[in-house]
């Protein structure tokens, strides 16, 4: 007896099919995850590393080659490897911003 | 292969299987790795063939699949390099869908790894940057040379000698690019393959066997990901050089 009165009393609860559409929605919001690009976040982490080591690796070779040419040995490739690393950091520091300007712009089409 | 190698690194030998006369030098024999190459180029065939075979207005799951992959690569292509880079969406798709077979092919046991050859990986990225070079040349001739110098910086003697250094700088940056893009490709497979044959060389130890396996499984899975994901990366990293050619930042 007492589940059937609970049921009817339930049953008064819920009026119409609106409210089970809010509620549905209301579920659904909150339920829901964030469309998150997984593999943009992953592809960014995997990319930078790389990136500083072969800056240096073009700068060491060319500083190499240029000492060879020039017999300056070794300060081209000191010099060199430097600004390669440099170059390396630059890339870096590029990707990172983009990306940063990439996640503020999405923030302000999400809040307007 | 019939008795199990423990060298983790004899999986990455070339081995003739027809050879030819050099010309001028060069051996141009018909490698493990021609096949695999081939064989890639197949499955690439077979797979877009048979998905486009009779497209249908309600696609089957093999359609789904294709149309998928090529929605996937023309939206990055689109978001990274613009409009005006839809026009090159065939190459960075052919290079996408080339790398992704020849790294998933890879993951076949007794298969040749193709993109852990430096070689392979160097020449798609020499190409895709002379390309992209030529491309940003013909677009904005000589003008091109103002994405070596950056915007800002102080007049002077100060500002001269920083311009100089600036462009060096950026040169290096620039020359890394294909370096970073052929490396990146070839260090992750040649380094997943080799720690697949360490852990799989560790599983015949009897009962304590069983951890390496489970872990081996594991890693099985996290390969595959990385094989998509560094093809992704590859075709990313391509319409992003693309877009600065395009647009010069």
């Amino acid at each position: 007896m007492k589940c059937v009165e609970a049921l009817m009393a339930k049953s008064e609860d819920i009026p119409s099919l609106d409210r089970l559409d809010e509620d549905i929605r209301s579920f659904r919001e909150k339920t829901a995850r964030k469309p998150r690009p997984v593999p943009q976040d992953a592809a960014l982490v995997l990319r930078l590393g790389v990136e500083l080591m072969s800056g240096a690796l073009v700068g060491g070779i060319a500083g190499y080659y240029g000492d060879k040419w020039l017999h300056t040995s070794p300060v081209l490739f000191i010099v060199c490897f430097f600004l390669g690393s440099a170059g390396g950091f630059l890339t870096i520091m590029r990707t990172l911003k983009m990306t940063e300007d990439k996640e503020d712009m999405k923030g302000n089409n999400h809040s307007g | 292969m019939a008795e199990a190698s423990l060298n983790p690194v004899e999986q990455f030998e070339l081995r003739d299987y027809f050879s030819f006369p050099h010309i001028s030098g060069y051996n141009i024999a018909f490698t493990n790795a021609s096949l695999w190459m081939a064989l890639a180029v197949l499955g690439v065939f077979l797979f877009i063939g048979l998905g486009a075979r009779r497209p249908a207005l309600v696609p089957g799951r093999f359609q789904t699949m294709v149309e998928m992959l090529y929605q996937f690569v023309s939206d990055m292509v689109e978001s990274s390099a613009g409009a005006e880079g839809k026009k090159y969406f065939p190459i960075i798709f052919s290079l996408f869908i080339f790398v992704l077979f020849c790294n998933l092919f890879g993951l076949i046991p007794y298969s040749f790894s193709v993109t852990s050859q430096i070689i392979v990986t160097f020449a798609f990225a020499a190409f895709v940057f002379i390309g992209v070079t030529f491309i940003g040349f013909y677009k904005h001739g000589l003008h091109f040379f103002h994405y070596f110098l950056p915007k800002g910086l102080p007049g002077g003697l100060i500002g001269l000698v920083l311009a100089l250094f600036m462009i060096i700088i950026e040169l290096f940056s620039y020359m890394a690019r294909p370096v970073s893009l052929s490396i990146r490709l070839a260090a992750n497979m040649t380094a997943g393959h080799i720690l697949l044959q360490i852990m799989a060389s560790f599983v015949a130890v009897g009962i304590i066997g069983l951890f390496p396996f489970a872990f081996l499984l594991i890693f099985i899975g996290f390969e595959l990901f990385v094989a998509c994901l560094q093809a992704y990366i590859f075709a990313l990293l391509c319409s992003l050089y693309l877009n600065d050619a395009l647009n010069m930042h």
